[in-house]
């Protein structure tokens, strides 16, 4: 293989393939991010006829001396590991289950991926009314089964309500989870499988001896990017509690959001996004080594 | 199969730069020798008020051979959108939708409505002698809001379960409010759990939801809320009080569900609706809310109750419009906005019944061409009587950020985390910390 | 022992079956709820005894919000910004991955493809308000264009990470067949990789698709009047209304959103899954 790569000369045309790309990212994600960067070392308050001074790091250091912004950190941290947990979990025995014959599979596989591909407003919606006390489905079947005696607040009542956040989280991405598993199932041979039969292994030990060494590339691959994306989680928790009870439901995307667009404070807000932006870098650092070894 | 994909490519491109071309070609119209006569006007779209301005601005555009270019906003973030355009001046607004609470974020940027700046635009020109003057009061010497939906708190009470218990009188006082709290908390199906509550209120933390419910009871009190400046004043004794009878009515005498705290407009009015809570402490437009729902014709209404000490009152803001300073059409937006406060603009609004006009000529206009019932007349009569008489505007300085400090305090407060005197202390440290920097 | 097996057999078929019907149910009837909310009149809605089914099929959830020909704008351009910004996202991903593919080498290769990944965890937030100036600027502020080209940008280094796996793949005999025949690089591009990545490529344009569509932060700040909206932010806003919440009208237009949605995933889920599979392989 490197033999035949050094062999080949390097073509310029690469470069006219890659510039379209390369353009725009660099223009649409990379300025911006440094910009950011930029304003948050600077006291930049849009409502202030106050000139913005620069600052330096004291924009960072007001939101670690922020108590809100360190309980939405801690909120973070608990909803990100728990739904990476959550839907790693499920995401694993759904694919372990597809890998199995049933009939109905290919309906079953077409209708998992719904809570994945549809619009999270959509995902929002239809939990925040599922879940809603005073009328909501869920509390009107727990109260006829006698589970419980009176209406749960689901959303109203502080620390249930980030759990419940949490469950959407994984109700949405447990798919595409179980996705790139089932994917990186089917890269197994099935002759591992039977030789450890034969050599008497049982199920579990085949799972835990084979399967999970073997899926550990995928793995990385979907972590990598579930944590991405979950670190930056916005969507659902602006629309179903908007930062929720007495701030328990509160995110690093919705505090960015709230103390930036809706406080006018640029300089803190944009504190908050380099922030996300280095906490999902710092995530990802081990992982982008394996994902690159794919070779 | 590549042949279709390439003809997708190349029809999707051809698509894109369609609409690309789309916007320059409206720039180029507009900067032509035939200037077709267009406005840039920003609405609030998650407002009640909204529907009828939007109505009443196509007549007017229609009328007079305007274009009208709607932006639009929505409620948390149209505050910041405005100043991030009249920084960027662009998009360059004609008029500006806003409740002027944020006036003093706002005011900067737009145009003195007293004929300083431009003679014409000159609200006491207009005013008729029948528009509310404490709709649009001066704020830092000049007036900046054309106000359109009047805003007061009102007392709303369920007239059907109030006679059930056998209270008499309408609550008039603290007092009475919590006595007949107490009496209407109950376990209507006795399956252990309280199902109907006393009273209820805006307690969700944000601009205009807790806080208000607080400035309410501040005002009631006999306190106040800011000084002419914006700048807070609300933790004075009677504020302490005033916080402290709010958090009392949760934590204390447990008339207020628990999950108060989570209360936006929205679920206040599904549970009132549904007959959650017995009372409630709300914006006028509860009652038009009411029609068509098994609660119609059971509802009562009146001003909020007041403390021993103190004297009826209530907030009182208003969905206003003003004209940025950058307006390049300052005249045409002027002719806009009048027309928006006018009787005839204002007895359309009233007829939809969910706002409330300054100008009380619509009223009266609105009863010759509408269908309005005769309880809804009376219960307007009676919200812009409460407007003229006992309330007082709110602004708070730098409110957008301010109210948000002073909501997640209050929050605290109703949480039992924090005493009502310790939190609106540090609310107030907090803010002032805020306007000095 | 063929009696003992036989029933293990069974066993494990029948837990198969409870595993799958679970699955089912806690995948759909969230779904389903919305959908029979969708039908309900208000007191229905809101009623504390709960109505499972809906007494008849009420339409005015429907009708009222069709009527109300903005949501058919709104939809509209999320359908113009979507496809637009697919296309885009295809086009420069494909080419991307491509010279990431065994079929070149270059000084920074692996620099770039880091660059990318990088790109990727750039948060929407973090580029908001520097946009904010920027689009005002070149005066893309609420427009498709600009909506468009944002979320593209979004979606880009995700299809290119994804294909670039898939041309790995290609086994550099096929490029070097393609260049003994005289193909530049562009050409091997139209007539050996292409073709031979169908399901890569179907993959990765309906999870670009995906993305694009649900778009949610960008739309939301950056698109503020008719001209530009996308159908999830015109839903958000229902939500938020000072007025009152119409669970039947947001539940009308969620499964209006949902069904295209729903259409993609019944008949394209072989290809998605056929494109992650076959990109697995090298594992």
């Amino acid at each position: 293989m490197d033999m035949k790569e050094t062999a080949r000369k390097t073509q310029p045309i690469v470069y006219a393939y890659l510039a379209p790309g390369i353009l725009l990212i660099v223009c649409f994600l990379v300025v911006p991010i440094i910009q950011g960067f930029i304003y948050s070392l600077y006291n930049y308050n849009l409502a202030s006829t106050a000139p913005k001074k620069f600052i330096g790091f004291k924009n960072f250091l007001n939101l670690v001396n922020d108590s809100k912004y360190i309980q939405t950190f801690g909120q973070t941290v608990f909803f990100v590991a728990f739904a990476l947990f959550f839907e790693f979990l499920l995401g694993f025995l759904f694919a372990l289950l597809l890998k199995q014959d049933f009939v109905g599979k290919q309906f079953l596989r077409g209708i998992m991926l719904l809570p994945w591909m549809m619009p999270q407003v959509v995902t929002a919606f239809t939990w925040s009314w599922i879940l809603n006390g005073t009328s909501g489905v869920l509390n009107q079947i727990l109260l006829k089964m006698g589970i419980i005696t009176k209406n749960i607040e689901w959303l109203s009542t502080p620390g249930l309500a980030l759990c419940v956040i949490t469950f959407i989280d994984v109700w949405t991405f447990t798919p595409f989870v179980t996705l790139v598993l089932y994917a990186g199932l089917q890269g197994i041979s099935q002759q591992l499988y039977e030789a450890a039969t034969i050599d008497g292994a049982g199920v579990f030990q085949q799972i835990f001896h084979i399967t999970m060494p073997m899926l550990k590339s995928s793995a990385s691959v979907a972590f990598l990017m579930r944590s991405m994306m979950a670190i930056r989680t916005f969507d659902s928790v602006w629309i179903i509690t908007r930062g929720g009870p007495a701030g328990t439901t509160e995110l690093l995307g919705t505090y960015a959001y709230k103390k930036g667009l809706i406080g006018f404070n640029i300089g803190i807000g944009s504190a908050a996004t380099t922030i996300i932006f280095f906490l999902s870098l710092l995530m990802s650092l081990r992982f982008i080594g394996v994902v690159l070894k794919k070779k | 199969m590549k042949k279709g994909f390439f003809l997708i490519v190349i029809m999707s491109l051809y698509i894109c730069g369609l609409f690309a071309q789309g916007n320059q070609e409206a720039t180029q119209v507009a900067t032509s020798v035939e200037k077709p006569k267009e406005l840039t006007v920003a609405v609030v779209v998650n407002t009640s008020d909204v529907g009828t301005a939007r109505k009443s601005m196509d007549v007017w555009a229609t009328k007079n051979g305007v274009k009208i270019n709607y932006i639009e906003e929505n409620t948390s973030t149209y505050a910041s959108s405005y100043v991030l355009a009249s920084k960027t001046q662009n998009p360059r607004f004609d008029l500006i939708m806003f409740w002027d609470f944020y006036l003093d974020q706002l005011y900067s940027m737009l145009t003195p409505l007293d004929g300083s700046v431009n003679p014409k635009l000159d609200i006491s020109k207009i005013d008729n002698g029948d528009l509310l003057r404490s709709g649009y009061s001066n704020y830092k010497g000049h007036p900046y809001n054309v106000p359109y939906g009047l805003d007061a708190y009102v007392f709303y009470y369920r007239k059907d379960l109030l006679d059930a218990a056998g209270i008499k009188k309408v609550p008039e006082t603290w007092d009475e409010l919590l006595a007949a709290a107490q009496k209407l908390t109950k376990d209507t199906n006795g399956d252990g759990n309280i199902d109907q509550w006393g009273l209820a209120t805006n307690g969700i933390p944000g601009q205009v939801f807790n806080t208000y419910s607080f400035f309410n009871l501040v005002l009631t009190n006999g306190g106040s809320v800011v000084d002419a400046n914006g700048k807070p004043l609300f933790n004075s004794p009677a504020g302490v009080e005033a916080l402290q009878f709010m958090v009392d009515l949760r934590n204390k005498y447990k008339v207020m569900p628990p999950d108060v705290i989570t209360y936006d407009n929205n679920k206040i009015n599904e549970g009132f609706l549904s007959g959650k809570f017995a009372m409630l402490l709300h914006w006028p437009y509860m009652y038009g809310m009411t029609y068509g729902t098994p609660l119609e014709g059971k509802v009562g209404a009146s001003a909020v109750p007041h403390s021993a000490k103190g004297q009826g009152a209530t907030v009182l803001n208003a969905w206003s419009f003003g004209i940025p300073m950058m307006s390049q059409n300052k005249e045409l937006a002027w002719d806009l906005a009048s027309y928006l406060i006018s009787t005839e603009a204002g007895a359309f609004e009233f007829s939809q019944r969910k706002d409330w006009p300054f100008r009380a000529s619509a009223y009266v206009e609105a009863g010759k061409q509408y269908q309005i019932p005769a309880d809804f007349q009376e219960f307007s009569k009676m919200v812009f009587k409460i407007a003229d008489d006992h309330s007082q505007k709110i602004i708070m300085a730098r409110g957008g950020e301010t109210s948000i400090i002073l909501g997640d305090y209050i929050d605290l407060a109703m949480n039992g985390k924090m005493g009502a005197k310790e939190a609106l202390d540090a609310a107030v440290k907090d803010i002032n910390a805020l306007l000095n920097n | 022992m063929m009696v003992g097996n036989a029933r293990k057999n069974k066993i494990k078929q029948l837990i198969i079956y409870l595993c799958a019907v679970v699955i089912f149910f806690y995948t759909v009837l969230p779904i389903v709820w919305i959908v029979l909310t969708s039908f309900k009149t208000r007191d229905e809605i809101f009623s504390s005894t709960s109505h499972i089914l809906p007494s008849s099929f009420y339409l005015e959830n429907y009708t009222s919000m069709l009527g109300k020909s903005a949501y058919g704008y709104y939809f509209i351009n999320s359908i113009i910004v979507s496809l637009c910004a697919t296309t885009i996202v295809m086009v420069f991903a494909i080419l991307s991955g491509y010279s990431f593919s065994a079929a070149f080498v270059f000084k920074g290769k692996n620099v770039s493809m880091i660059f990318i990944i990088i790109a990727r965890m750039v948060p929407e937030i973090a580029v908001i308000i520097p946009m904010y100036f920027f689009l005002q600027k070149v005066g893309l502020f609420d427009t498709k264009t600009g909506i468009t080209i944002m979320i593209a940008a979004m979606a880009y280094p995700l299809a290119t990470w994804l294909l670039k796996s898939f041309f790995d793949d290609i086994p550099s005999s096929l490029y070097d067949a393609g260049k003994i025949d005289g193909c530049n690089s562009f050409q091997i591009l139209l007539k050996i990789v292409l073709p031979i990545s169908g399901p890569s490529i179907s993959s990765t344009l309906i999870i670009s698709f995906l993305t694009v569509w649900n778009s949610f932060l960008i739309p939301l700040t950056f698109a503020k009047s008719i001209k530009a909206k996308t159908f999830p932010i015109a839903i958000s806003e229902l939500a938020y209304s000072e007025f009152g919440v119409s669970w039947g009208n947001i539940s009308a237009l969620s499964v209006i959103a949902v069904i295209p949605m729903f259409l993609l995933g019944i008949f394209a889920q072989k290809y998605i899954i056929a494109g992650l599979t076959g990109g697995a392989e090298k594992g």
